[in-house]
């Protein structure tokens, strides 16, 4: 008990205080974190629609393919883009290994299969039934598209805050493709790893209290505005 | 059942044929809506109304057809069975159509009002549409449909599910509309009273003859008189006038004899058609009007209904509807 007593005391003296460190730490997982969300959302987004809305041969094979991909590890993951970026690697030339791009390059691969698992998901039941009702009235394809994806907001955003929780909590990529570079690639998760590893353990556990506050409160902010008016 | 195939019609399908299972198909041989009709799909549950309708409508592809054609692009209006209301308030289902068509705000405006006011939403215009009950939701369901104006409507049961005043409303909306109207139905009732022609669908084919017997003519009294003088006895005394009345063809009860029964209505008459269709025998029986009876193949061989074979027909005043 003292210990997490200490580690709450810890964290809330890094904040108080304003730790450089820890602030700069923040921004870094916020950055990495939103922009993997937003790419992975406009990439998954399309593709769970496409899968919610349209027969075509294969799509069972797509679906195990997606289910599948959400237990592959981020190690893995991290490991199979550092190939690529590596300096001998097919994309070495464009020197992304140890920034916040292959950062966000692996965080991206990570959580598509999340987000579109997720997302058809939630869209399986009435996307068809929201964009032909859409069509009907007079809606391009893609506005219809837009409605159903607009209906059925909560589980949307919920696949989204997955996605970002998933991505602001893991540490495989971060630390492979990122390399824990002080003021530059350490988000909060490398920094968690590295206080471990010093044995700086209240200071690792405060640094995750961090994190875990930053996720509660943006699923505060989001989530009641999207369940407002979604009770069917 | 119209075979009309022109260049003048708003669609058309001729041998057209759409499988949904092994067991059930629809296939039509010749249909046609005009401009400027009001025609009504009449039929049990899953006799095929809402696949003819989704497939005229261009919604589903037919499996097969010989010729076939849509309304054309942005004329029809298609209201669905069990209409998809989007989250919001009644005004914001109704503009949604406006909306992506990017009329102008102070026409939507208008255009929302008058909607409102037609279909009697206006104490509802800023209430969400999870706690308008079934009849308003259709009520809103076929504003969002009207308020684009479409000159061709498609109408899946648009009096299914309805409370008394919702379907009041509905039914006077679709009698005055200038509109070219296809529509569903069970009810005979709503769909004489829309509908200028009936087709009869059963069993995903359109079968001659309609499921009743509609006469037209005057109430007197507790009597109705047809127009070509055949007395029958009401079950109530509506307002005397003219009217029509149906008498489902089932409730016919045929004897070779006169009945000593409680039934009201007796009329003599004679078998002048013969049609096998399903598991029963329709029967045409002249007796001042064409009255159809359906029976059993083991009643119609009993009792040798024939052609030309004088009956009996029977009925109880209270399976007389007036419509």
């Amino acid at each position: 008990m003292g210990f997490i007593l200490q580690s709450l005391v810890d964290a809330l003296g890094l904040i108080i205080h304003g730790d450089r460190d820890l602030l700069v730490a923040i921004a870094t997982t916020l950055r990495v974190s939103v922009a993997s969300t937003a790419i992975a959302a406009a990439l998954s987004l399309p593709l769970a629609l496409l899968l919610a809305l349209r027969e075509f041969r294969g799509k069972r094979v797509v679906l195990l393919l997606l289910r599948t991909a959400l237990a592959f590890p981020t190690v893995a993951i991290g490991l199979l883009v550092y190939t690529f970026l590596t300096r001998n690697g097919p994309l070495g030339p464009l020197h992304l290994l140890f920034t916040r791009t292959a950062i966000v390059i692996g965080q991206v691969l990570l959580i598509v299969p999340l987000i579109t698992a997720l997302a058809h998901a939630a869209l399986q039941h009435r996307a068809r039934t929201v964009h032909e009702e859409a069509t009907l009235l007079g809606a391009s394809r893609l506005a219809a598209a837009w409605k159903a994806l607009g209906e059925m907001r909560l589980g949307i955003l919920t696949a989204l805050l997955t996605g970002f929780g998933r991505v602001i909590s893991e540490v495989g990529v971060a630390l492979i493709l990122g390399g824990n570079i002080r003021g530059l690639t350490r988000t909060l998760t490398t920094a968690i790893t590295l206080e471990t590893s010093q044995g700086d353990f209240p200071r690792a556990f405060a640094l995750a209290i961090v994190l875990l506050t930053m996720v509660l409160l943006i699923n505060l902010v989001l989530l009641p505005e999207a369940r407002r008016g979604q009770s069917r | 059942m119209a075979s009309r195939v022109d260049a003048a019609v708003i669609c058309e399908a001729c041998g057209l044929r759409r499988s949904l299972s092994p067991r059930f198909a629809l296939e039509i041989d010749a249909f046609a809506l005009s401009p400027g009709e009001k025609v009504a799909i009449v039929g049990t549950n899953g006799a095929g109304k809402t696949t003819l309708l989704r497939v005229l409508a261009g919604l589903d592809a037919p499996t097969a057809a010989e010729r076939f054609r849509v309304p054309s692009a942005g004329t029809l209006g298609f209201l669905r069975q069990q209409p998809y209301l989007f989250r919001g308030s009644v005004t914001r289902n109704l503009s949604y159509p406006l909306g992506v068509r990017r009329t102008p705000a102070a026409e939507v405006g208008r255009r929302v009002t008058e909607t409102l006011e037609l279909l009697d939403l206006i104490p509802l215009a800023g209430a969400s549409v999870d706690r308008l009950s079934g009849g308003e939701q259709k009520r809103v369901a076929l504003g969002r449909v009207l308020i684009a104006r479409p000159a061709v409507l498609f109408l899946d049961e648009p009096d299914a599910h309805l409370d008394v005043h919702s379907l009041e409303v509905i039914t006077r909306v679709l009698e005055t509309s200038t509109a070219t109207i296809l529509l569903t139905t069970h009810d005979l009732r709503f769909a004489h009273r829309i509908g200028d022609r009936l087709v009869h669908l059963r069993d995903g084919r359109v079968v001659p003859g309609l499921p009743a017997n509609v006469l037209p003519g005057r109430v007197e009294g507790e009597r109705f008189v047809s127009r070509r003088g055949l007395g029958v006895r009401l079950g109530d005394a509506p307002p005397a006038g003219l009217a029509k009345i149906a008498i489902d063809p089932h409730s016919l009860v045929l004897s070779v004899e006169p009945l000593a029964s409680s039934m009201l209505n007796q009329l003599r008459g004679r078998v002048t058609a013969v049609r096998e269709q399903g598991a029963g025998v329709w029967l045409e029986i002249q007796c001042g009007e064409a009255l159809t009876a359906i029976v059993s193949r083991d009643s119609y061989e009993r009792l040798g209904l024939n052609l030309g074979r004088e009956v009996y027909v029977s009925f109880k005043a209270t399976a007389v509807e007036v419509l």
